[in-house]
């Protein structure tokens, strides 16, 4: 994972103004999940290529990069490649079914998050989630950017004050460790004041959440036919077969 | 990447059916008990751990892109059930920023539960004839240990699964395939599959025990360091009941 991918999946998110931003986020949840069922569903090559072209021509009209995205989504290739190695029978069929599954699922996820703001996301989601753990995943994204530039600086100061050479890995290994450990430090006793100020600020175990998950069918209706088209080839495909 | 996270479709839709239903058991029984005080007090040091588990991941501690996360050290801070909530939210974020495995997001937050649950344990067991580095470090190695080995568990419980396998071994873009060499390729799936098995393991264990080695020696140079600074953080005097 780069260091950067979640922000700069936020950044689009929210800089975004296409009808694919302005979707709501019920809409886009709804397309990712019928991709993903699709996926599932499918053993058809091909349809995992048209899932993943459709996603990565939605982003490229909705203004975000879609090389960058392509790029961001290929991360589960490395563990699919585990399971090929692991199931390869000689065929090209069964690596280009496992990496399609695993990319066309990836790269639909982050259609969903590189055109949703996460409170929007996270907000929907919430409503089928103990509050506690929708209160959890709110926290965590927010955390996530405050350590990601905790982290930056972190890595910026142990560069110049020579703690990272390449000649002597083990040092740096060391030195990386200890700076992570001061990481944790920081980021326990931000947490600390965070809660303390989340109270001042009258938080009695409910953060408030984006109530509007639909925005009409002018800009929802593209997004939840594609999915609902791809879930109803998928199994037409699986009947027929 | 010391955890190795399942990708989607590779797995039967029954298994990670039953892993979503698990986990939600798990994490509504730990939820329970998170919301109830003092635990509630500890929702943002469970959201700044989750977090840290992420960012930790871009890190060049280990070059060539080899991804820690310090799962056990989580969950040595957080214990059991707050370490399951974490495990939830670190494998649905990184579901949702591209990592994959949404639909084994159920089986994922098992495998990185039981591990952070188990190097809370191993850590308290441990602690006691010890040092905190060495006992964190080896909680550490033992947690992946067990972690990998559920993982194993649970796909060759996948592949083992009678009359499904999780991939057709022949595919005809456009349509399925139906020729003699299928059926030969059905004949002989028991040994295929028991081959793939120990293979798949075979391959896992080697990359594992090389992230096992690194990410125990890293826990347990954090373990030391925080021990010295902030030692209730890790229980050793306890200001905070552990969850």
């Amino acid at each position: 994972m780069s260091q950067f991918d979640v922000a700069i999946m936020d950044y689009w998110s929210t800089s975004g103004r296409s009808f694919l931003h302005r979707a709501g986020p019920a809409a886009k949840v709804l397309m990712a999940a019928g991709f993903v069922a699709a996926v599932v569903i499918t053993r058809n090559v091909a349809l995992l290529a048209a899932i993943y072209v459709t996603c990565v021509a939605l982003l490229a009209v909705a203004r975000v990069p879609p090389l960058k995205v392509m790029a961001i989504a290929s991360y589960p290739a490395f563990f699919a490649l585990l399971f090929v190695i692991g199931e390869w029978d000689g065929t090209w069929q069964t690596p280009a079914l496992i990496f399609g599954r695993a990319l066309a699922a990836a790269t639909s996820l982050v259609t969903l998050l590189a055109t949703t703001p996460y409170p929007r996301v996270f907000g929907l989601l919430s409503r089928f989630l103990p509050h506690i753990v929708g209160e959890a995943l709110f926290l965590t994204y927010k955390s996530v950017f405050m350590l990601l530039d905790m982290a930056g600086n972190m890595v910026t100061a142990t560069r110049v004050r020579s703690g990272l050479q390449l000649r002597h890995p083990l040092t740096n290994l060391r030195n990386l460790s200890l700076a992570t450990g001061k990481l944790l430090i920081h980021a326990f006793d931000r947490s600390e004041r965070e809660y303390d100020i989340m109270v001042v600020r009258g938080y009695r175990g409910q953060i408030a959440a984006p109530e509007r998950i639909w925005q009409g069918w002018a800009t929802d209706a593209l997004p939840v036919a594609l999915g609902a088209g791809a879930l109803a080839v998928a199994i037409i495909i699986r009947w027929n077969a | 990447m010391t955890h190795l996270h399942i990708p989607d479709g590779v797995l039967p839709v029954w298994l990670w059916l039953s892993g979503a239903a698990v986990a939600a058991v798990f994490i509504t029984a730990a939820a329970r008990r998170m919301s109830r005080p003092p635990f509630a007090r500890r929702l943002p040091l469970l959201s700044m751990t989750a977090a840290f588990m992420i960012v930790v991941m871009s890190l060049p501690i280990v070059p060539g892109g080899y991804d820690i996360q310090l799962a056990a050290v989580a969950g040595i801070i957080l214990g059991p059930a707050a370490a399951v909530i974490a495990a939830f939210v670190v494998n649905l974020l990184l579901a949702l920023i591209g990592h994959g495995g949404i639909t084994v997001v159920g089986l994922n937050t098992i495998i990185m539960g039981s591990e952070m649950a188990a190097g809370w344990v191993l850590f308290r067991a441990f602690r006691s004839f010890l040092r905190p580095a060495l006992a964190g470090g080896a909680a550490a190695f033992l947690a992946m240990v067990i972690g990998t080995g559920l993982m194993i568990g649970i796909v060759t419980l996948g592949l083992a699964a009678v009359g499904e396998l999780p991939l057709e071994h022949i595919v005809v873009v456009g349509r399925a395939a139906h020729h003699p060499s299928h059926l030969a390729a059905r004949a002989g799936e028991a040994s295929l599959r028991n081959l793939s098995i120990a293979r798949f393991a075979v391959l896992v264990l080697i990359v594992g025990s090389f992230g096992w080695t690194l990410e125990s020696v890293i826990s347990a140079i954090i373990v030391r360091f925080i021990a010295r600074v902030k030692p209730d953080l890790v229980g050793l005097a306890p200001v905070h009941e552990p969850v």
